[in-house]
């Protein structure tokens, strides 16, 4: 059953056009006087069996638009289709059976779970309210996945302070398989963990995707865990895609000034390897009033007078390998 | 007394007396830096990387905690042994300290230029005038730009990056020999980490002060520091020059945090990271021999009741594990 229906090259999930703004009020009369635009048109397609990386920093919207995708913020306008069918327009019954579908994992699993409540309730919540109301058939659905992920069946009458935070991101992990879903959504799943226990977490995702065919969407601000994780990689920059690839690719040879930036932030554990720097001047502007033409020219290295008028479209400059650069031709961004 | 060295850390324990017993934070740590270096301290939360930065400030409250024993000799004085009142002319003079969380380690309700001034007002006596200055200078130092008018905002007026450079910019402005950084990137962007990173470095090479960079990030570690140490539950199992640590690591518990990380550039290639199994042991009941025995690979029957000597490997590479012995 291993990415069993891959063959079908219809997505499982696809946002046309997607938007976001939260409005700003103020004044006497608390009238919307300006607007985030927290996500600003962001069309993709998620695969089904496939991991798509989401990279950019604080700010740029890629949390926004998992909580778009999932529903839980209604979008300003565009589409999500899940499936081929748009979502939008679900009432809300509709959508709770959608859940079942889609699934998230928070980044801190310090505040996610509930400190009142015990792992079995914990787990078995999503489960009870889709109707396995019968307890004994819902317990042995708890320590089934209490198994996956690797805890013990003495942890179930455990509350969330008697766990460390590795053991509580699997927690977090067996809630969201819960419901056999098809999609993840992985919200900085792993950034709040230690070192030796990341890797624990990430080996554990990986081998659920194999064993059970999940397709995740992973949000992340950490460069080389997305490379690691991903097949293919998003890069958001205000709300906007800048580039999107398959990892190996987009890893190898980015396109975009602002992923080539980005990769060469990164610092790599190794002292011998000095890399040639592109260090950006300046913070990302603020998403309330972005700067116009591409958003990107305020801190690129390459920026011309053309950059700050027009706007540069997401296209497809290589096969299946998207940049929204107008100059990404150009030698001086991509010497070939 | 002197020993020449910048910083000569011997035998420090600090403890804790809470409820449940001696939380042995910082279990018997001896270390050295010379002026002008580097030196990384690296290891996950909770073993005690930070206490040992307050204790060097004498920042470490007390009680619960207690300075169990050791030694800490900064310039040629036992600091330890220093009156408080002294003390205070050592924290921000001598040696300063820039916090990890740029939002919460500024006063929100004085101007960033006011909150560095008081710094200065400290230590020397300076006109008002001549204060101004300084902190201009000071921000101008830290790559502010427009630092006139920069100094007369709120903490809340600046970007996260900014705020960090004004944090530096409180920790330079009286010329200390150390600066404690204590995971100065970590709550900021990779580009807004990257612009900070070279600026530290920068204003090492301009001032000559040495950093002591506690870190849980191993690529930080390796594009700032000359000599690293590795600290596991209040010890430190291994130190060496970053490029011997990290292209020849002895300590199983130094190469499992190596192999678990993915490298950028690696790709998919790496299909399973290696892991290290289990979880740091709990500060509280600490196993009689090497502490972390009960997640090493490689453990041999001394280990779960001899603690493991400090071993010398020669070119300044020590390692704390029975393996070398």
């Amino acid at each position: 059953m291993v990415k069993a229906n891959q063959q079908t090259n219809r997505p499982l999930l696809e946002t046309k056009d997607v938007v976001k703004h939260y409005p700003i009020t103020g004044g006497v009369f608390l009238r919307q006087i300006a607007s985030v635009k927290a996500v600003d048109g962001v069309t993709l397609n998620i695969l089904p069996g496939e991991t798509l990386g989401l990279v950019g920093e604080s700010g740029c919207g890629k949390s926004t638009l998992g909580r778009l995708i999932l529903r839980l913020e209604e979008p300003t306008s565009g589409d999500i289709l899940f499936q081929g069918e748009s979502i939008l327009g679900y009432e809300p019954k509709q959508m709770r059976a959608l859940r079942q579908e889609m699934q998230i994992i928070f980044q801190d699993p310090f505040s996610s779970l509930n400190p009142r409540k015990n792992v079995s309730h914990i787990v078995g919540e999503p489960l009870y309210v889709h109707g396995m109301t019968n307890r004994h058939e819902r317990e042995n659905r708890v320590l089934e996945l209490l198994e996956v992920v690797g805890l013990k069946r003495e942890h179930m009458r455990r509350y969330p302070h008697q766990f460390s935070g590795g053991q509580r991101q699997r927690i977090g992990v067996a809630r969201a398989l819960a419901l056999n879903p098809k999609l993840i959504i992985c919200d900085e799943a792993v950034s709040a963990l230690d070192v030796s226990i990341r890797g624990q977490v990430i080996n554990l995702l990986q081998d659920l995707q194999e064993e059970f065919g999940l397709t995740y969407l992973f949000i992340s601000h950490d460069l080389s865990v997305v490379e690691h994780i991903s097949d293919r990689v998003a890069v958001m920059y205000l709300g906007k895609l800048a580039e999107v690839a398959d990892s190996e690719t987009l890893y190898k040879i980015p396109l975009h000034p602002y992923t080539q930036a980005l990769l060469a932030a990164a610092p790599v554990p190794d002292p011998k390897r000095k890399r040639k720097r592109i260090v950006l001047y300046g913070d990302v502007p603020s998403p309330i009033d972005p700067p116009p033409g591409c958003r990107f020219h305020t801190r690129c290295p390459f920026a011309k007078e053309f950059c700050k008028q027009q706007e540069p479209p997401l296209r497809e400059v290589r096969p299946d390998h998207l940049a929204a650069c107008h100059f990404v031709d150009s030698p001086e961004i991509n010497p070939s | 007394m002197d020993t020449g060295r910048l910083l000569d850390i011997r035998n420090l324990k600090t403890y804790f007396d809470v409820r449940g017993g001696v939380l042995k934070a910082v279990d018997d740590v001896s270390f050295t830096m010379e002026a002008g270096e580097t030196l990384g301290l690296v290891g996950e939360s909770g073993c005690g990387k930070s206490v040992t930065a307050a204790s060097i400030m004498r920042l470490v409250p007390i009680p619960p905690g207690r300075i169990a024993g050791g030694q800490i000799i900064f310039d040629g004085i036992d600091i330890l042994k220093l009156p408080s009142s002294e003390m205070r002319k050592v924290r921000g003079r001598m040696v300063s300290m820039i916090f990890q969380e740029p939002m919460t380690s500024l006063n929100p309700v004085f101007t960033v230029g006011d909150q560095v001034a008081e710094v200065i007002q400290l230590h020397e006596k300076l006109s008002q005038r001549e204060i101004r200055k300084r902190v201009i200078e000071a921000f101008r130092l830290v790559r502010i730009p427009a630092p006139e008018s920069r100094i007369n905002e709120y903490p809340h007026q600046m970007s996260g990056g900014m705020r960090q450079r004004v944090m530096i910019a409180m920790a330079l402005v009286c010329h200390p020999k150390l600066m404690i950084a204590d995971e100065p990137t970590t709550a900021l962007d990779v580009t807004i980490q990257a612009q900070i990173l070279e600026l530290m470095n920068r204003l090492k090479e301009e001032t000559g002060a040495s950093i002591l960079f506690i870190t849980h990030d191993l690529g930080v570690i390796a594009e700032m520091a000359q000599r690293v140490a590795v600290m596991y539950a209040g010890k430190i199992v291994e130190a060496a020059d970053a490029d011997t640590l990290f292209s020849d690591p002895k300590h199983p518990y130094t190469n499992g945090l190596m192999s678990s990380i993915p490298v950028l550039g690696m790709g998919k290639k790496q299909r399973r990271l290696n892991t290290i199994a289990g979880v740091v042991p709990s500060l509280f009941k600490l196993s009689e021999g090497c502490l972390f025995n009960e997640r090493c690979t490689v453990a041999m029957k001394e280990c779960s009741h001899v603690e493991p000597p400090m071993i010398e490997l020669g070119n300044n590479h020590i390692v704390r594990c029975h393996k070398y012995g």
